[in-house]
């Protein structure tokens, strides 16, 4: 969150200032980032990528305040992210036999590492885990920071209904983590 | 309960033991990330290859282009759409805060281009080879009624001749040529008020800063004019978006309601344990609703 100083940070950005940019970037990448991962996994760094190419686009014509850029970043994220998705439905990998493929980074690539400790990645993947509109309101609750009307407007529910979908994805999640510890 | 749970704003020793796990896993997923220099460093490349810079000595020249030939034939003939009449002008799309006020610029003729729009569409109809054909049809007109001085002289009433295909023609040929010439009138007419309304709605939705920073001067100059004051704009404004909306009589006196969303100013954003006021406004949302204009 960056509080009272977002309008000038977005007027920089909006005037080509990468530094301002720059602030915009920090606060929100991570939560984008992670929201795709749990959407739309197969893609998620190229999607994330997407999202904000098209955040720059639009920046000129963006009116609001900073909980209002927010929802509009995640209303694109989430467009994003289901169209990621769909393509990657439509077009499924074949596994490549592994002595053809080339020396990738393990999984423990530094990036990757900095990025997600073992603890985000395991819970982005229990979330991901869940029903796919529940998975997403709780996404999107949690990492966005937005509450249900605002989630609402992103998925186009009523709040009413975010706040079902939300409580039932949390009791579930309770439900699979009691399974797993045996309790 | 789930709600603060989803706020982050409730402690593990408030909730019950098997939401204790949920409330670990949800920290997690909200944890804080360390910095990675390499994304950073493409997205700021990326920024960057979106800013392309304006120069305000040249939207003069900009603003002629978009006037041109090919714009003002979309125009007349119906075909352009408000973003077509601009790319086609300039085959790209310019910057998105130059686009909407370029757009707007482009499809607004000057009152004596709506006489050149009349020649265009003419000539784009089915007598497509004579130029000027309204304009002596016209004279035509005047001289068949014996009026001096708009008597066609004898070379155009050659030329009308040989469009037309024979003397005996004119008639016949003349009527299409002016009912085409009015058709196009007519829409350049339709097509400026409609111009002003786009206008108007980018003018209404734009705050007090980027009215006089992001809208182009053109496009304020022109609703100056129509308004008959810059202080008149927002009457007006509000007047013409209301009659093309065909509002209810009751909300013309209210600022006409803006298509985006416009939020108030800040309440911080959701922090743990507060209650967050929603910073856009949506119908379903119980905030009290948002200050307009």
């Amino acid at each position: 969150m960056i509080g009272p100083g977002f309008g000038e940070i977005l007027a920089g950005a909006r005037d080509g200032d990468e530094r301002a940019f720059a602030v915009l970037w920090r606060d929100l990448n991570p939560a984008v980032l992670r929201y795709v991962r749990i959407v739309a996994p197969a893609t998620a760094e190229d999607t994330a990528a997407e999202v904000w190419l098209e955040v720059c686009r639009g920046l000129g014509r963006f009116r609001g305040d900073e909980a209002g850029f927010r929802s509009w970043v995640f209303t694109v994220a989430r467009m994003r992210a289901v169209d990621a998705a769909r393509q990657a439905a439509r077009r499924p990998v074949r596994p490549v036999p592994p002595d053809l493929l080339p020396d990738r980074p393990a999984a423990d690539d530094p990036a990757e590492a900095a990025l997600e400790a073992q603890a985000t990645r395991e819970a982005l993947a229990l979330i991901a885990a869940l029903p796919p509109d529940q998975a997403e309101v709780d996404a999107l609750r949690v990492l966005a920071g937005l509450d249900a009307p605002q989630v609402g407007e992103i998925v186009g529910k009523r709040a009413g209904t975010v706040r079902v979908l939300a409580h039932r994805g949390l009791r579930r999640l309770a439900q699979q983590l009691a399974e797993r510890t045996g309790v | 309960m789930a709600e603060r749970i989803l706020d982050g704003a409730v402690h593990e020793d408030d909730v019950p033991p098997d939401y204790r796990d949920v409330l670990r896993v949800l920290a997690a997923a909200a944890a804080p990330v360390a910095p990675v220099p390499s994304a950073e460093a493409a997205a700021l490349a990326a920024f960057l290859s979106t800013r392309r810079p304006v120069d305000p000595p040249r939207r003069k020249s900009v603003v002629s282009k978009l006037l041109g030939a090919k714009a003002l034939v979309a125009l007349v003939l119906g075909t352009a759409t408000v973003g077509t009449a601009a790319a086609a002008a300039t085959g790209a799309l310019p910057d998105p805060a130059q686009a909407t006020a370029h757009r707007l610029v482009a499809v607004m003729p000057d009152a004596d281009s709506a006489g050149q729009a009349a020649d265009v569409a003419a000539g784009a109809g089915d007598h497509a080879t004579l130029p000027g054909a309204a304009g002596l049809c016209q004279a035509y007109a005047s001289g068949s009624s014996g009026e001096d001085g708009r008597r066609l002289d004898s070379a155009g009433f050659k030329r009308l001749s040989d469009a037309a295909g024979g003397t005996d023609k004119i008639e016949a040929y003349c009527g299409t040529v002016t009912a085409a010439a009015k058709r196009a009138a007519g829409s350049a007419a339709t097509g400026q008020r409609e111009a002003l309304v786009g206008a108007c709605r980018a003018w209404l939705t734009a705050d007090q800063q980027s009215r006089t920073d992001t809208l182009a001067k053109a496009l304020v100059d022109r609703l100056t004019t129509a308004a008959g004051s810059a202080d008149g704009i927002a009457r007006y404004c509000t007047e013409l978006v209301g009659q093309d909306q065909a509002a209810p009589a009751g909300s013309a006196a209210a600022p006409s309601a803006t298509p985006e969303p416009k939020a108030p100013t800040t309440p911080p954003a959701k922090g743990p344990g507060e209650a967050v006021p929603s910073g856009v406004s949506t119908p379903s949302h119980p905030a009290p609703p948002t200050p307009r204009g």
